[in-house]
């Protein structure tokens, strides 16, 4: 190894964990394969997930079957699928989707950039700051759930209010992770920049912004997930349309399977914006890992 | 003192507001009657019954979420062949929004406090559980090391050296999911409930009683600023060598 010279280094110990089940060369092979070598691989991960799956929702069918399980305490998985097939074709599942997935993404957006805005100058003006952020810590305090149907009365039922629902929900995170990213930019390279006679401009350019970027980015993650929860939310209390309204409805028809239809579509959906906001986030913070911490 | 001047201001333009842009009080209510509706609802003891439920739930919830969250936590960290086989459906699970499932919790377990407790312990596990393993895997290699040349137990080990590196992990998830447990408590009386704060919200909803609506805004806050500060002093206390970021949302 400390030879340095890749022609010469033929001799590789085989090790788990590589990613490639294939061994490179064998000095001296272990004469058998631990149970623990399978979790090592890569594939040998994927498949133990897909058999658990498998497995799961056997043992559900047999649970069903076997219990005998009324349909409106917990449906088959079989009935499930029929459900889902059924409501995208008859009941407009997809139309409900598509009303949620808009109300999601506008109030995120939304959200996010008043989050942004108001952080931005929140972190920029000491006098913002001693005048707004109490106010944003007190409205802070009070859970957004809670104020969810004070916005309902405010703005009625309908997409809007939804919409600001999911973008209040959104606002917070987004705030609170701008105002301690910005905060937290490196004194020296602060006075680095001002030893190079930098404006304040491009020292916002340079160096303040990238700061924030990761605290950022780690803020949209959370807010993706609290719009999600909120949109849902608001739909509970105040909607006509969407998947939140349409999990009330077949609650009120103890309609458990399409419940769970809605479940699945619903966890497909909120899975899909997290990971694309993830990606996102990992494409314009590449230098740094982002940690948001689990919040359901 | 800088909050309190805050506060006596914003008092004060709320007043303003409502006189010169003559509000409706369905709109918002001058703070003059949401403090009375306040004293009444003292008074009769129908705020005190409510704010009573709500907070039990949500500390019967919030107890039980996190402790089951803690055991699985460690029993998926120490056991590698659990981690790829039941963590992956849990992570997957949690992906449908828990306030989403709120109405089969109610199907199942009816229209009463269990159920509430139910959804706000199904909250407040999955931080824990989360931050646990990620607490847990976090121990030092090196002091890991150290402790096999001290020819230390398992059990050892765990206890002076895995323990301790997760405890901040720990306290930072317990601090979400104090949040949480507050979200689930109200979710699950809008959904399902006759009594508590979230169902006098729906309730004053309904009646467009916005000065209600109000005063169960300023308990809640308060009843989670309250619980946030114990749980934040209990982790300071306990992680005395750390300094805990603040990070507020709800």
């Amino acid at each position: 190894m400390s030879s340095g010279d890749p022609a010469l280094s033929t001799k590789r110990p085989m090790r788990a964990g590589d990613g490639s089940s294939r061994a490179t060369t064998v000095p001296a092979a272990p004469s058998r394969l631990r149970s623990l070598d399978l979790i090592g691989t890569r594939s040998g991960r994927a498949l133990l997930t897909a058999l658990t799956l498998l497995a799961g929702l056997v043992v559900w069918q047999l649970a069903v079957v076997a219990l005998d399980l009324e349909p409106y305490i917990l449906p088959a998985p079989g009935d499930v699928l029929n459900a889902l097939v059924d409501a995208i074709a008859e009941d407009g599942l997809v139309k409900h989707t598509y009303t949620t997935a808009g109300e999601i993404v506008v109030g995120f957006v939304a959200g996010s950039i008043l989050g942004v805005a108001i952080g931005a100058m929140i972190a920029l003006s000491r006098w913002l700051e001693l005048i707004f952020y109490p106010y944003v810590m007190a409205f802070n305090a009070v859970p957004k759930v809670a104020i969810t149907p004070l916005i309902i009365v405010w703005f009625g039922t309908g997409f809007n209010s939804i919409v600001l629902v999911s973008a209040l929900f959104s606002f917070f995170p987004v705030l609170v992770n701008v105002v301690v990213g910005a905060r937290s930019v490196d004194r020296e390279q602060l006075s680095y920049m001002g030893s190079l006679t930098a404006t304040r401009w491009q020292t916002f350019r340079m160096v303040r912004i990238p700061a924030a970027l990761p605290s950022l980015f780690a803020g949209l993650q959370i807010a993706i997930v609290l719009a999600v929860s909120g949109a849902i939310v608001g739909e509970f209390i105040g909607a006509k349309a969407g998947l939140g309204y349409y999990i009330l409805l077949a609650n009120s028809l103890l309609d458990t399977t399409a419940m769970f239809a809605a479940f699945l579509v619903l966890g497909a959906l909120g899975a899909l914006l997290s990971w694309a906001i993830g990606r996102l986030a990992r494409r314009v913070v590449f230098w740094r890992q982002i940690d948001p911490g689990g919040v359901g | 003192m800088l909050g309190a001047l805050a506060l006596v201001a914003g008092v004060v333009l709320w007043k303003l507001a409502v006189v010169a842009l003559a509000i409706e009080p369905y709109i918002l209510p001058p703070p003059e009657t949401v403090i009375s509706r306040l004293v009444d609802g003292i008074g009769s003891g129908s705020i005190v019954t409510h704010t009573y439920v709500t907070g039990a739930e949500i500390v019967v919830g919030f107890v039980a979420g996190s402790l089951l969250g803690i055991g699985l936590g460690i029993v998926i960290a120490l056991n590698r062949w659990i981690e790829f086989t039941v963590y992956p459906y849990i992570v997957a699970f949690n992906s449908i929004p828990t306030v989403a499932i709120t109405p089969l919790i109610v199907i199942w377990f009816g229209t009463s406090f269990q159920s509430i407790v139910i959804i706000t312990a199904l909250l407040s596990f999955f931080p824990l559980l989360v931050n646990v393993i990620v607490g847990l895997h976090s121990a030092d290699g090196e002091q890991v090391s150290f402790m096999r040349s001290l020819t230390a137990t398992k059990w050892q080990t765990f206890r002076i050296v895995r323990i301790p590196s997760a405890l901040p992990s720990v306290f930072a998830g317990l601090e979400m999911a104090v949040i949480l447990s507050i979200v689930g408590a109200i979710v699950g009386e809008f959904i399902g409930s006759q009594e508590g704060l979230g169902y006098y919200i729906i309730l004053s909803q309904t009646l467009l009683d916005t000065a209600g609506m109000f005063v169960s805004f300023i308990i809640l806050a308060l009843i989670g600023a309250l619980l946030s500060v114990i749980v934040k002093q209990i982790g300071r206390k306990t992680v005395f060598w750390q300094e805990i970021e603040h990070r507020g949302y709800a």
